[in-house]
């Protein structure tokens, strides 16, 4: 693949990522904490690491987390997102590749989102340098998981969608 | 994709208005005293009138703020001052007292803040062309700027054309597939699933299109910054000036 077909395969799913996060207001979470976010942007980096490669999956998380801040969040908010957003890819990233045998889509999506919570909580515990942050963590590790469960779920539905379609066949060809 | 509106006109010179931004974000760290807040929040509110944004704007920003900061921040302080309370152990004493802790918000407050009436004054052309100077020295390493500045400048341009018509399709597309209430959870995560998927798939279709926009489009054209001062960019240094010197006075006890 030519390198401007690159670009323009990871223009959509970013736009695409962003897209989706929108819709997450429409979804009614079942476990209603303050800060809780369902992530359905991460469906998108979840497709990226089953369908193109680690390079392409960490420049689509970087450029959303550069866009979202930019245009929405401001530059403070870049630290968190691109922390969490890089972390919880390459977690996923290595379970895909390594340990694909043994996890599903759904296990892989949680184990994600933890990475995220924590890497989250963790930036803010430098930030802030206030260690009473740590008490948020279980309540994260724990909306991790649900939230974890429900993007994973429709990430598998949505991957076993995309290569029943063939949408990356003549792009790339997956990597499992 | 459309073709670009080119380079707007900004107000004020990007780089001046990014180095005053950074000296205000660096201001608050140097103040101790409740009266130099209360100038400082008057200036950025007075900031926030001249710049004209929306309110709207900035409570969706502030949402971020106050649900990955303030939210956790919030909650660890009251388990920890329950947990003091009922057994006294020191271990989880306010080691810090409130006013360390207000201040250190409020600080974080102003980077976050700062840091929005900045991107939301300068066109994104400017910032990305400041962005694609500022990393000049990488060019020479080989690493491709240019290329991922341009990917960056086609998700806005994206986004911005598909406007507020494709996020309103989207909207009732997820509210049909939400049902009714009482409807089983997995039954719409299979009709979420298949909007997104549909969403991939249609998208797709216009692969070949900014393929072809990305190979034929300038970096110059997408985003560009030369520096540019005008009267407006010394009044505001001036008026930045005013500000440093009576937060200065005060801090120093000359004034007050």
């Amino acid at each position: 693949m030519n390198k401007n077909k690159r670009y323009a395969l990871i223009i959509i799913l970013v736009t695409n990522a962003i897209l989706i996060s929108f819709l997450e207001s429409f979804i009614p979470i079942p476990i209603p904490v303050p800060g809780i976010k369902l992530g359905l942007g991460n469906i998108i980096t979840m497709i990226a690491i089953v369908f193109l490669s680690w390079k392409d999956v960490l420049f689509i998380v970087i450029v959303r987390s550069f866009v979202v801040a930019i245009l929405t969040r401001g530059v403070m908010m870049l630290a968190f997102s691109l922390s969490g957003g890089i972390l919880s890819a390459i977690v996923m990233l290595l379970l895909y590749k390594k340990l694909s045998r043994f996890l599903s889509i759904k296990g892989i999506s949680v184990a994600g989102a933890i990475t995220h919570n924590t890497t989250q909580i963790c930036v803010a515990l430098l930030i802030l340098g206030q260690v009473v942050v740590l008490y948020y963590l279980p309540v994260l590790l724990i909306a991790a998981v649900v939230t974890g469960l429900i993007t994973g779920s429709i990430g598998e539905m949505a991957i076993n969608e995309i290569q029943k379609k063939e949408v990356f066949k003549d792009e790339i060809p997956p990597h499992c | 994709m459309k073709y670009l509106p080119i380079v707007e006109v900004s107000d004020m010179d990007g780089l001046i208005k990014f180095i005053l931004a950074i000296l205000l974000t660096i201001l608050p760290f140097w103040v101790h005293n409740w009266i130099s807040i209360v100038i400082l929040s008057a200036a950025l509110v007075i900031i926030t009138l001249v710049s004209k944004i929306k309110p709207k704007t900035l409570l969706i920003s502030a949402g971020s703020y106050g649900i990955i900061v303030l939210i956790p921040y919030l909650f660890g302080f009251l388990i920890n001052t329950l947990v003091y309370t009922f057994s006294n152990n020191m271990m989880f004493a306010n080691q810090q007292g409130f006013y360390e802790s207000f201040l250190r918000l409020y600080r974080l407050f102003i980077i976050w803040y700062v840091s929005i009436l900045y991107f939301h004054t300068t066109p994104i052309e400017t910032v990305i062309g400041m962005l694609d100077q500022l990393l000049t020295p990488l060019k020479s390493f080989g690493v491709p700027i240019e290329d991922y500045l341009k990917v960056v400048m086609c998700v806005v341009i994206e986004l911005k054309s598909m406007g507020t018509e494709v996020k309103k399709s989207l909207g009732d597309s997820m509210r049909t597939a939400m049902g009714e209430k009482g409807k089983r959870f997995k039954i719409n995560l299979k009709g979420i699933s298949q909007i997104i998927v549909s969403l991939i798939v249609d998208s797709f279709g216009k692969l070949d299109k900014i393929e072809s926009f990305v190979e034929k489009v300038n970096p110059e054209e997408l985003f560009y910054y030369s520096f540019n001062i005008t009267k407006r960019d010394g009044l505001v240094v001036l008026s930045f000036m005013v500000l440093t010197s009576l937060v200065w006075l005060v801090e120093k006890g000359h004034w007050v």
